[in-house]
């Protein structure tokens, strides 16, 4: 057993003039951590957060405890796997099937066997409602496609008379417009079967929920660092040494790809 | 979509036939309205007037028209900005008084989509903010019974408005302005003084379903000759005329969703086009990247170090498709930052070698070759990437980066040796460090950090 890995810790946190003791089991996999690191990450958070992202913070946690015992023997896709799905889950969740895109989601994720344990568990209050919304969302979604291909079958095209420049330009941008509805719509979960209308307002709402997430997810793995960071000190150092250094290095790794990922944003 | 279906309910029922009908209310109201302005300077008499001016059985979107002619009158009749905290419980009496039963929940929608988009620009006062966009629904739902509102309510949540509520609702309000409806641009250009932040976006969130009746609204009055039809009116309506429905539908759809542009302009950075294409190009592209973030961030606390990182990557990479090209790695300059100025390549022959040591490496395992470049200091990346990173560099931070520029130059400079390989050096400008150098391998990218 090394020595970062199963680590059982007493860590004193201070919120608000109380002092917290916790018992942390940590891995070197901080993650799929126990269940009070959630309350360790929210206590150390002095940001003020939004509602959404508290609720997110906290299913996203629920969904992280569901895989508890497994997070040992899991190799490190299925572990990116099932922080990716409980993540999406969460997220898609504090929508409540409000919007297509969580629906979407929840309905994909339902699919699996994972996902559908994760499902139930995230979402057992309102599940009912919602697993018939997504149960639903495919015959909707069947209904829609044949809705639309009637529609073009029946639409009667316009003959394009002497082009004017104009007329031609505003052809060539009508172009443009419909493939790039169409990339967004791939990109969008479960944006191919909206118009154009709802299908922008779909990507409002997964624009400010993505972002959400994102902010979450970094600092919960800064501050995840953080204090894996501090308890490495109460560990064994001579063991543990190597261990920890790979550790940094990937937490700066994941760092600096996100910075990188922001100067290609920015070039855009 | 449920409030988009309500919304469009009542759009075709003003489409229909019995158009007259909210038209002659609209010029019923533009002339009650016209007396309202010497009369009421009081906040009691105005809201009597808007409570005498409204029928009854009145349907929403005819609801919605005196409150948005109400607007400037209301401004007006209170003149400076000065007085635009007083103004604010007046709107929000009419806005109480305004609204029907079908809008709520459209509104809620919209004024919830604003309250998250408050939220996620992740401002400090973004929880005081979403809590003052949360008292609008309150409003909304004691509206149904038709009382006049706590105005103790709204006089303490209109406090302290967000600078990015405000630019929200500037941005949609001159988004607006494009419609045909004078009052509402009126309206808008009221709303456009930064006062008391949230109660512009609270209208904001009603006017999201108002602003489409209201710009439906002056289209038939435009097609009919109306009141406020001009010459040039009057010319578009007689082209209108012959395909009624139809046009009117689809300038309606139109301005929908320009109005949806806008709100997204908001969000996405660096979004200052006007264009329909340029602006989807930019939210594609943003939305992207935030979903390669979420990625990214999920693969954190790797175990097992660099060879444990690759097949991750590989999977990531996979998933992102056409953007990675195959290709050799080729290794980069070591380019330490403490070497300052002095980034000049090691000899051209060590990194051959380096090169194809790696190639080598990579066929048997990705796993050793990765741990090969990292020993020497350097990563992998798709090229996608890395030249993009390396034109932002080039061009947007040269000035910041002096003194990496030089190897920057030169793997463009030198140029690629076999079409498929790149070589980059890649920097992480907050660190100021290098993290190492770019290529693509058999689509698997990583990088590590040296």
């Amino acid at each position: 057993m090394k020595p970062l890995t199963n680590y059982v810790l007493f860590v004193f946190i201070s919120f608000k003039n109380c002092i917290i003791l916790q018992l942390v089991s940590l891995t070197s996999h901080d993650f799929l951590c126990s269940c009070s690191i959630q309350e360790l990450i929210l206590s150390r958070m002095r940001a003020p957060r939004s509602v959404l992202k508290q609720q997110f913070l906290k299913k996203w946690m629920m969904g992280l405890q569901v895989f508890g015992s497994a997070k040992q023997s899991m190799s490190i896709l299925e572990r990116k796997k099932a922080i990716k799905l409980s993540a999406d889950i969460a997220l898609a969740s504090t929508r409540a099937g409000r919007t297509c895109w969580s629906r979407t989601i929840i309905a994909d994720a339902s699919k699996d066997d994972d996902g559908k344990v994760l499902v139930q568990h995230l979402l057992s209050p309102e599940s009912e409602r919602l697993k018939k919304a997504s149960t639903g969302l495919a015959m909707e979604n069947k209904r829609v496609r044949c809705k639309k291909i009637l529609k073009r079958s029946c639409c009667i095209k316009r003959v394009r008379k002497g082009a004017s420049k104009v007329v031609l330009a505003k052809s060539i941008s009508k172009r443009i417009v419909k493939r790039r509805t169409q990339v967004l719509k791939s990109l969008v979960p479960g944006g191919e079967f909206m118009d154009d209308i709802s299908l922008i307002e779909e990507t409002l709402d997964y624009m400010v929920s993505l972002r959400a997430q994102v902010d979450v997810m970094r600092r919960s793995l800064a501050k995840a660092t953080e204090v894996v960071n501090g308890c490495a000190q109460y560990a064994n150092k001579d063991e543990g040494i190597e261990e920890y250094n790979l550790y940094v290095r990937e937490h700066d790794y994941i760092r600096k790809l996100m910075g990188n990922l922001y100067l290609i944003h920015r070039i855009e | 979509m449920q409030p988009c279906s309500r919304e469009m309910q009542g759009i075709n029922s003003l489409l229909n036939p019995s158009s007259q009908i909210p038209l002659q209310d609209l010029q019923n109201q533009q002339i009650q309205n016209s007396h309202f302005d010497p009369n009421s300077s009081s906040n009691d008499d105005f809201l009597e007037q808007m409570l005498s001016a409204i029928p009854p059985s009145c349907s929403w979107p005819d609801l919605k028209s005196p409150w948005d002619l109400a607007m400037p009158i209301n401004s007006n009749g209170n003149g400076n900005s000065a007085a635009k905290p007083r103004d604010l419980p007046d709107e929000t009496d009419n806005t109480n008084v305004g609204f029907h039963n079908n809008f709520d929940e459209s509104v809620i929608l919209a004024s919830k989509l604003r309250q998250h988009q408050i939220s996620g620009g992740g401002n400090g006062a973004a929880a005081a903010a979403a809590k003052m966009m949360l008292h609008p629904q309150f409003l909304m739902a004691s509206a149904r019974g038709g009382l006049p509102q706590n105005d103790v309510i709204d006089g303490s949540s209109f406090k302290g408005g967000d600078g990015s509520i405000q630019e929200l609702f500037n941005g949609f309000g001159a988004g607006s302005m494009n419609g045909t409806g004078q009052a509402s641009s009126q309206s808008m250009q009221h709303f456009n003084h930064p006062q008391g932040g949230a109660m512009p976006a609270q209208n904001f969130g009603a006017q999201v379903a108002a602003t489409t009746a209201v710009m439906n609204q002056p289209q038939p009055s435009g097609s009919n000759g109306g009141a406020p039809a001009q010459p040039k009116q009057r010319v578009r309506a007689r082209r209108g005329q012959a395909t009624d429905p139809h046009s009117i539908a689809e300038r309606l759809r139109r301005e929908r969703i320009a109005e949806r542009m806008k709100a997204l302009q908001e969000l996405v950075p660096n979004a200052n086009k006007t264009d329909k294409a340029s602006m989807l190009d930019e939210i594609i592209d943003y939305v992207k990247f935030l979903q390669l973030q979420v990625k990214v961030l999920s693969m954190s606390r790797l175990g097992g170090g660099a060879a444990a990182v690759a097949p991750l990557v590989a999977d990531m990479s996979s998933e992102a498709g056409g953007d990675c090209i195959q290709a050799g790695a080729k290794g980069g300059s070591l380019a330490r930052p403490s070497n300052g100025s002095q980034t000049a390549r090691t000899n051209d022959s060590s990194l051959t070698v380096t090169e194809h040591q790696v190639a080598k490496l990579m066929e048997e395992d990705m796993g050793s070759a990765m741990q090969y470049l990292q020993g020497k200091g350097l990563c992998l990346m798709p090229i996608s990437l890395a030249t993009a990173i390396s034109t932002a560099t080039c061009h947007s931070r040269s000035p910041v980066i002096n003194n990496n520029h030089h190897p920057l130059l030169q793997p463009n400079g030198e140029g690629p040796t076999s079409p498929s390989m790149s070589v980059l050096t890649v920097q992480s400008a907050t660190m100021g460090n290098v993290g190492g150098d770019g290529g693509a391998a058999k689509d698997a990218a990583s990088v590590s950090k040296p």
